[in-house]
């Protein structure tokens, strides 16, 4: 009976041990295990305040490239963000075609660099867009945008940009806001360069360029021919006593002329064309026939006109100048082979 | 011989028992260590890479000469970075690199290969076809 009792004595005893122990382990491990969880929550919560930092750092680089890149967005489109009735040829722009001279007014340039600047800064920032990061929409302020071009204009651009909403990262473990809101300063390149631009074409004649090089080609425009047939206008136009060159050759000697004219202003890329038209009557006398021609001549041509600045961006692949780019398209007449016109599909 | 054998049988149970009770929480709090562990290292690793991110080098950010080494087909001089990275990482085992299309490009790598922790960063790139990058940190 005793023996009984001990047994189940140490059968109490040792269930009581196991219990206490068992309590004791537990609580330390449910203890542990709570603040390992929480050890573990805190480092999922600094991983993800890293993640909005990494964002927060590259904003500052976002203005200045968005800026960069819509300068030279702008500036090879001529100042246009739309080419809305505005005739252009491989996205770029005529600022003058034939007599008509369009390009953007000064308005036009600085609404368009705060529409294309904040279009690019939120086509980057768009990138960092994910399931756990929410990037507000943010609006672009040029707080010293001079209101017109007789005020002088600022070297740098002081830039406050606001977001509408918080940066929100929410992830398994936290939610976190925080302000999207910065500042910064940019260079302010594309005014000047606008303004070089549009004094460019306001203080050349580009029609002239074209009537001093026909001038200066020094062709006779009244001549006249005997022979024993009818002699053909060429002829005419290039018997001794006339010019002494062909029509081709006369039409070279033209657009030389011009091309010569474009390239002293620093134009080079040049589309020219000519046209010599002759008005000729013909008399006849025993079996001799004389052919009396007036001579017109006309030429045009369709020029890629670049302004390059001194300022130099990191853009594309390299940190290459910045460049305004126009068209300028004058003749004397209309040619159609120098109506280069397309629509661009380039956009922001 | 009867008294020796229930005793010898509930020292057995109290043993399994103890093993049952035991074994799940110290396997929880082994891989909850090791996750833990791993964390705190992933997470210095990022911090590594946000540290070389806001450092500068003769005056320029280290983001922004990384940005254009990036997008540059005449690449500017990144060997500095070994420097940095080497000051950074503790263990001096990292791999820094992007990939261009499928083929990975190394900005920066120790002698040793890392394996365990990687840590990641968007980077913005010069204004072009292309507007951000993302870069790699390796470390172990």
């Amino acid at each position: 009976m005793s023996k009984g009792i001990s047994l189940i004595g140490v059968v109490i005893v040792a269930l009581l041990s196991l219990i206490i122990a068992e309590f004791v382990i537990l609580q330390t491990s449910i203890v542990d295990s709570s603040e390992i969880i929480r050890a573990a929550k805190e480092t999922a919560i600094a991983e993800d305040i890293n993640n909005l930092e990494f964002l927060k750092r590259a904003q500052k680089y976002t203005l200045n490239y968005s800026f960069y890149g819509s300068y030279y967005f702008l500036g090879k489109r001529g100042g246009y963000l739309n080419f809305v009735n505005v005739k252009s040829y491989d996205c770029t722009p005529y600022w003058q075609f034939y007599d008509e001279k369009k390009y953007p007014s000064f308005s036009e340039i600085t609404n368009n660099l705060k529409e294309a600047s904040q279009r690019i800064f939120y086509n980057y920032l768009d990138n960092f867009r994910t399931e756990e990061i929410a990037v507000p929409f943010h609006e672009i302020i040029i707080k010293n945008m001079p209101s017109s071009e007789s005020q002088a204009f600022p070297s740098y651009f002081d830039v406050d940009v606001r977001a509408r909403v918080n940066l929100r990262f929410e992830s398994k473990y936290v939610k976190i806001e925080d302000k999207g809101d910065f500042s910064g300063k940019v260079d302010a390149g594309l005014l000047n360069e606008y303004i070089r631009a549009k004094n460019f074409i306001e203080s050349h004649d580009f029609k002239q360029i074209v009537i001093d090089a026909i001038k200066e080609a020094n062709l006779k425009n009244v001549c006249s021919l005997t022979a024993s047939q009818i002699p053909s206008d060429e002829a005419v136009f290039s018997s001794s006593d006339c010019n002494g060159k062909s029509f081709s050759e006369a039409r070279n000697l033209i657009e030389t002329k011009i091309r010569e004219k474009l390239a002293s202003l620093g134009i080079g890329d040049v589309i020219t064309t000519s046209e010599i038209t002759p008005t000729c009557s013909y008399t006849k006398s025993d079996s001799q026939y004389t052919k009396n021609c007036n001579f017109n001549f006309d030429a045009g041509y369709n020029a890629l006109i670049k302004i390059v600045s001194d300022l130099r961006y990191p853009l594309e692949n390299e940190i290459k100048n910045f460049e305004f780019k126009f068209r300028v398209l004058v003749g004397t007449k209309s040619f159609p082979s120098l109506e280069l016109v397309n629509s661009c599909q380039e956009k922001l | 011989m009867k008294g020796f054998s229930s005793f010898l049988a509930l020292i057995m149970v109290t043993f399994l028992m103890v093993i049952i009770i035991l074994l799940p929480a110290l396997a929880t709090t082994v891989h909850i260590r090791r996750m833990i562990n791993f964390e705190t290292k992933q997470n210095n690793a990022q911090l590594a890479l946000l540290a070389l991110l806001s450092a500068q080098e003769n005056k320029k950010p280290v983001y922004q000469i990384i940005s254009e080494y990036i997008a540059f087909s005449n690449k500017p001089d990144i060997s500095f970075l070994k420097n940095k990275l080497d000051n950074l990482i503790e263990s001096k085992c990292y791999k820094l690199y992007y990939f261009e299309g499928a083929q990975e490009k190394i900005l920066a790598k120790s002698s040793c290969t890392p394996k365990q922790y990687k840590a990641e960063a968007g980077i913005v790139l010069p204004f072009g076809s292309k507007l951000y990058e993302k870069i790699y940190l390796v470390v172990d």
